[in-house]
């Protein structure tokens, strides 16, 4: 009897313990109905992203009231304006990517799989501009500041097309091994690609073979033979002449 | 009292299995950012709103500065060829970059989604983000000159990226539709997305609508924050 008695209590104890935690979880939620703790993590992280903006906007007021100040100085020449307007102008082509630069960066070198056997979908097995795509949108969302494939710049407007077994990368066919190169932060560029949810793994769960390294300096070409633009029209801000 | 030792082995075991979903269960909460309230997302929402006014105000008078700059130079050095050259230059790389609010004519997509069961729980969007991707990549294929999606300026460093049950592009969060505002020649952009097996299929497959406008005139606005490289240096030519 003693023994059913026990058996009883903790019987009981067990079905308060999952009240508990069941109004609990309850409660949480009821509190929580939009905000999820993803959303707020992101939410963190956007006003991270919105304070080194404002960093970055502080700084550049630092570097114009500068400018100022030196112009209204005595010691300005109409030769320190020219060498501030090359100057200008230097920044905006690397900022186009016209220019060649250098910088510390990932290297990612990718080979299709050789696992391939008679039977299977072959297509799971090679590497897609798809594929490619994210990849470089994964770097661009880890703060890539340029990027390049097997040497060919890539701008925004880089076109990237399927082609058989090779990438067309603007006007330039690639077969692989392919190597994305990208300048920025390496450790923040590698951790975005080895990623456990990204595309990276992904593609090795094909056997797709993927080495990622960190580089010391990377460099990347200019943007060769920019456009001419036929369509393009820059509107004239009020008060400009 | 056999038995009774018995019992307690059972339980001791379950008690400790317990004990440990528990303490992991805490550890993934916590480790993901504590505990969430509504207090404490209020009080991110208010502080990112500042930081955005923050912002704005910044940017205003970046440009201020930047207008006395140029008067200034303007006022010192008299109808000089190197300067013109010089400034034709900068704004050419700033038009590439995406720096600059430009406008031309073109074609305006919108891609929007019905939820066929009032508001189910399906977005293609959320789904399928790289179909964004895919359909720049496809806008670029076909010449277009510039591009921006629900206003932000696609540039060399913009990202389109899935958060939660938001896309983030250049930072900010956005929700269908998505506007795609392309200037190029519109023939040209329309029949290449619209091919047989393109992209607009791929995007009407997946119960995404395609709307195409073709228009005169559009207009586009330049990247709404400052491109800063810290890790790029140009090579002394």
């Amino acid at each position: 009897m003693g023994n059913i008695n026990k058996l009883w209590i903790i019987v009981a104890i067990f079905i308060i313990t999952g009240f508990i935690t069941g109004t609990q979880f309850k409660h949480d939620q009821s509190s929580s109905d939009i905000i999820t703790i993803r959303s707020l993590y992101e939410e963190k992280k956007n006003i991270e992203n919105e304070q080194s903006e404002i960093d970055r906007l502080n700084n550049s007021i630092n570097e114009l009231t500068d400018k100022l100040e030196s112009y209204y100085s005595d010691e300005y020449e109409v030769e320190d304006i020219i060498k501030s307007l090359e100057n200008d102008l230097k920044w905006n082509r690397v900022l186009a990517g016209q220019r060649e630069t250098q910088g510390p960066g990932v290297r990612i070198h990718m080979e299709d799989s050789l696992q391939y056997e008679e039977g299977q979908n072959e297509n799971n097995f090679i590497i897609h501009n798809s594929d490619i795509l994210q990849i470089i949108n994964d770097l661009r969302g880890a703060g890539a500041e340029r990027i390049a494939i097997n040497g060919a710049p890539i701008s925004w407007n880089s076109k990237i097309d399927c082609n058989g077994a090779t990438i067309k990368v603007g006007n330039e066919i690639f077969a692989p091994p392919f190597i994305i190169e990208a300048i920025g932060e390496p450790e923040k560029l590698e951790s975005i690609l080895t990623a456990p949810e990204g595309i990276i793994q992904l593609m090795r769960l094909w056997d797709i073979q993927i080495y990622i390294s960190k580089q010391d300096n990377i460099l990347i070409k200019g943007v060769p033979n920019i456009q001419e633009y036929k369509y393009l029209k820059i509107v004239e801000e009020e008060g400009d002449k | 009292m056999k038995k009774a030792y018995k019992g307690q082995l059972e339980i001791t075991i379950i008690c400790i299995i317990i004990g440990l979903m528990l303490v992991t269960q805490y550890k993934s909460v916590t480790q993901l950012g504590g505990f969430v309230s509504t207090t404490r997302a209020q009080e991110l929402a208010g502080q990112l709103n500042e930081l955005k006014k923050e912002k704005e105000s910044l940017m205003n008078q970046i440009s201020q500065l930047e207008n006395e700059i140029i008067e200034f130079e303007d006022q010192v050095v008299h109808d000089s060829k190197i300067v013109d050259n010089l400034r034709t230059n900068t704004q050419k790389s700033q038009m590439i970059a995406g720096l600059l609010d430009v406008t031309g004519p073109g074609i305006v997509i919108t891609l929007d989604y019905t939820p066929l069961d009032g508001e189910g729980g399906f977005d293609p969007f959320l789904v399928y983000p790289e179909y964004l991707l895919l359909l720049l990549n496809e806008l670029n294929s076909s010449g277009a000159e510039a591009i921006s999606i629900n206003e932000q300026r696609i540039i060399s460093t913009s990202e389109i990226r899935l958060a939660g049950n938001h896309i983030v592009i250049n930072g900010e969060k956005y929700s269908r539709p998505f506007v795609f505002k392309v200037i190029g020649d519109g023939q040209t952009l329309q029949s290449a997305i619209q091919l047989r097996g393109g992209i607009v299929e791929l995007l009407n497959s997946n119960y995404i609508q395609v709307t195409i406008k073709r228009e005169d005139e559009i207009m586009i606005p330049k990247y709404s924050g400052i491109i800063d490289f810290d890790y790029t240096q140009p090579v002394e030519e």
